[in-house]
């Protein structure tokens, strides 16, 4: 009889031990999938520093909103990027305009169903004419704009509106 | 001679048909005379500046129906009109949008919302997007004062509302107010260009 018990004890246990590891594999699992789905806000002055500490000789930051169609319409251009360009040589940055209220019920779940690949940031600096001039003087605040920064030639590329992936490219890669 | 008048005449005449071209090149800057307009209002009539008899000069505001920030100013934009066409500067609300790009901008549409929310205020059509591209509209909402300086219309500001598109009461700075009080006082415009965020126009392909 106490031996029927032990088994029963044993095999009970392994199943316990498979269930957490089960378990455990689904959390790490449903980490990594959701890890690219962090949204970081942002005042203006933290977004500068980001850009110019990113290690990457090329940033592009992509200015949209989830409630402006033309934006969430180029999100995979984007994401046709990340998958070309190696992330070493590129970063990307995809500044959402978004109320920070918005953040949980729009910003998040939008960035997970079109699967973001770059960095999604929150901008929460709502007193626009303070820093648009310093991105560009001649950007008058219509999204979707993109700007690439190219930290090897001190230079940047601007883009007004949408952009299509060969443009995007093109800023990217060029020799200019 | 004969011959130097003609091509006199005709130089004068390409240069002349040269500056008329792609007004959306040299867009007006404060500073620069407007040109009068003619559009539809939602009433079905004709409207241009020169309607406004006594008017001193005119709030215009490129805006539209669908835009999230043209949504979130419209009590601004009311409020305006209500404060400052009894001073002379009337609000004239523009919608710039292709129709087909965005059905919620149609002329019928225009009509729904202005009834809706009670405009005080004539809302335009700008059909052929003409007077958005002379006046250089880029976004929308998108506000350009112009004062009367006997016969001509001078513009004296380009750009926002206020500095908080979402809480009107968390706004700092009122440029638009800050514009016309100025131009009421007969003053220079302290800041005459300002910028926000906005939705693009939506361009006729």
């Amino acid at each position: 009889m106490p031996e029927l018990l032990y088994l029963l004890l044993v095999s009970f246990k392994k199943l316990i031990m498979q269930q957490y590891i089960l378990l455990l594999f689904f959390v790490l699992v449903l980490q990594t999938t959701t890890k690219s789905q962090t949204v970081q806000v942002v005042q203006f002055n933290e977004l500068e520093t980001i850009i110019q500490q990113t290690a990457q000789p090329v940033v592009v930051v992509n200015f949209w909103a989830t409630w402006c169609k033309p934006c969430v319409k180029e999100l995979p251009v984007f994401n046709r990027l990340f998958d070309t360009i190696s992330s070493e040589s590129v970063k990307i940055l995809m500044v959402s305009l978004d109320f920070k209220d918005d953040l949980e019920q729009r910003v998040i779940p939008l960035a997970k169903a079109k699967n973001i690949k770059g960095d999604v940031l929150l901008l929460d600096d709502t007193d626009y004419n303070s820093w648009i001039n310093k991105i560009d003087t001649n950007w008058q605040g219509d999204i979707p704009y993109t700007i690439v920064y190219n930290k090897t030639k001190n230079t940047s590329y601007k883009h007004y509106g949408e952009i299509t992936f060969e443009k995007l490219i093109e800023l990217v890669q060029t020799d200019k | 001679m004969k011959i130097k008048t003609i091509l006199l005449t005709a130089f004068v005449a390409i240069i002349a048909v040269i500056s008329g071209f792609s007004p959306s090149d040299n867009p007006y800057q404060p500073g620069d005379k407007v040109a009068d307009f003619k559009l539809k209002n939602i009433d079905d009539k004709m409207v241009s500046l020169a309607d406004y008899k006594d008017a001193k000069g005119f709030i215009i505001i490129f805006t539209c129906n669908h835009c999230p920030y043209s949504v979130l100013y419209e009590d601004r934009i009311i409020a305006l009109h209500n404060k400052y066409a009894a001073l002379g500067y009337p609000v004239i609300a523009i919608n710039p949008n292709d129709a087909v790009k965005e059905p919620s901008d149609s002329f019928d549409k225009m009509k729904v919302r202005a009834q809706e929310k009670a405009f005080p205020f004539v809302y335009l059509h700008d059909e052929t997007q003409q007077i958005a591209r002379k006046f250089g509209a880029a976004r929308t909402p998108h506000v350009f004062i112009v004062t009367k300086n006997k016969k001509d219309i001078i513009l004296n500001y380009i750009g926002a509302i206020d500095n908080n598109a979402k809480e009107a009461d968390k706004a700092t700075e009122f440029y638009v107010q800050n514009a016309v009080d100025n131009l009421l006082a007969d003053k220079k415009v302290e800041t005459n260009i300002t910028k926000a965020i906005g939705c693009t126009i939506k361009w006729k392909e």
